[in-house]
């Protein structure tokens, strides 16, 4: 199966060219996808120095800032342009190691969807881990979904099953929203369990993302 | 603040709303049916103001005691109207620029790199 992966970067100039590089290195087949979110500092411009000639990173970009969400389902369009039968999202950050890359293609050959999971202990912010461990037990307990870590970017799936699973959220909460498609359609799927890597306490998702997609969450139920 | 200057405060907020509407028009930046028709709110209100009693039927008729509530009933339902209206069209407006934006992003994309 071709398995392109996806990158969504936004204000990574620091980590977005480390990322791709040990990418890279997993895997000699592996094309990478990565959109550039309409950043403000110089992440575009040092993936364009550094990977331009390599044929196995596209690069392409937002004019503006338009979400996580948003930007995965570019780089989805994209990799499905290209010949892609299936994706496998990765944070630009660094975030995710790319050493489970080869799990997760392994899993995708048994299951339409592979979703990562982290072990919440010590390593994460206090606020992120309870709150992900909130949201996993109130999925599970009132919408019957039984995800381990509700809210990891680390995950992949075949294109066969995208029309399925397709998300409205631009921003985040893009991965509680496929949950809950995952669950409506019943979807089987499998976890794979990765690092636990928190490297910027002030960005990614904050309390005040999770209270919008909690808020969020009826509404997706609704709309099938 | 009694009801005269009251309705000289709400009079001079009426004409000065008429005449940002009416430059927005004479520059074009609105259509004539919505230089019409926010013209047209603005000329009832300032009938209103001046004449607020004419309301006092009504008032009876909805069991409220002054023309003031009636006041904050109806702009209250206009703001609500107008914050639905701005919501549905800035989420249209998000849609297509997120559109664009992607179609702008694929399309720099050739087939097969």
């Amino acid at each position: 199966m071709k398995i392109f992966v996806v990158v969504p970067v936004y204000n990574e100039e620091d980590r977005a060219v480390k990322t791709i590089k040990e990418i890279l290195k997993v895997n000699k087949d592996l094309k990478i996808v990565v959109v550039d979110d309409g950043s403000n500092d110089n992440s575009l411009k040092e993936l364009k120095d550094n990977f331009i000639k390599n044929k196995r990173v596209i690069i392409s970009n937002h004019l503006i800032n338009l979400g996580k969400g948003a930007t995965m389902k570019t780089g989805l369009k994209i990799a499905f342009k290209l010949g892609a039968e299936g994706v496998v999202f990765m944070d630009g950050d660094g975030q995710h190691n790319p050493k489970y890359l080869p799990k997760f293609i392994e899993e995708l050959n048994k299951y339409p969807i592979v979703f990562g999971y982290r072990l919440l202990n010590k390593n994460a912010p206090f606020l992120r881990r309870n709150g992900n461990r909130f949201a996993s037990w109130s999925m599970r307990t009132f919408f019957k979904i039984n995800r381990k870590d509700l809210l990891c970017g680390f995950l992949g799936f075949k294109k066969e099953i995208y029309k399925k699973i397709k998300w409205q959220s631009t921003r985040y909460g893009i991965e509680t929203e496929m949950a809950i498609r995952v669950g409506q359609n019943k979807i089987p799927f499998s976890e794979v369990k990765i690092d636990t890597i928190y490297i910027d306490k002030y960005k990614g998702m904050t309390i005040f993302d999770s209270l919008k997609i909690l808020l969020k969450i009826p509404f997706w139920l609704i709309e099938k | 603040m009694n009801i005269i200057t009251l309705q000289i405060v709400l009079l001079a907020f009426a004409l000065l709303m008429t005449y940002s509407l009416f430059l927005h028009w004479k520059k074009k930046n609105i259509t004539n049916k919505f230089f019409l028709t926010w013209l047209f709110i603005f000329l009832v209100f300032i009938f209103l103001a001046l004449f607020p009693k004419i309301l006092e039927p009504l008032l009876k008729e909805l069991f409220i005691v002054r023309v003031m509530d009636i006041g904050m009933i109806g702009t209250f339902m206009i703001l609500t109207y107008i914050t639905i209206e701005n919501n549905i069209k800035i989420k249209n407006l998000e849609e297509k620029i997120e559109k664009l934006v992607r179609k702008i992003s694929v399309g720099k994309i050739k087939s097969v790199k």
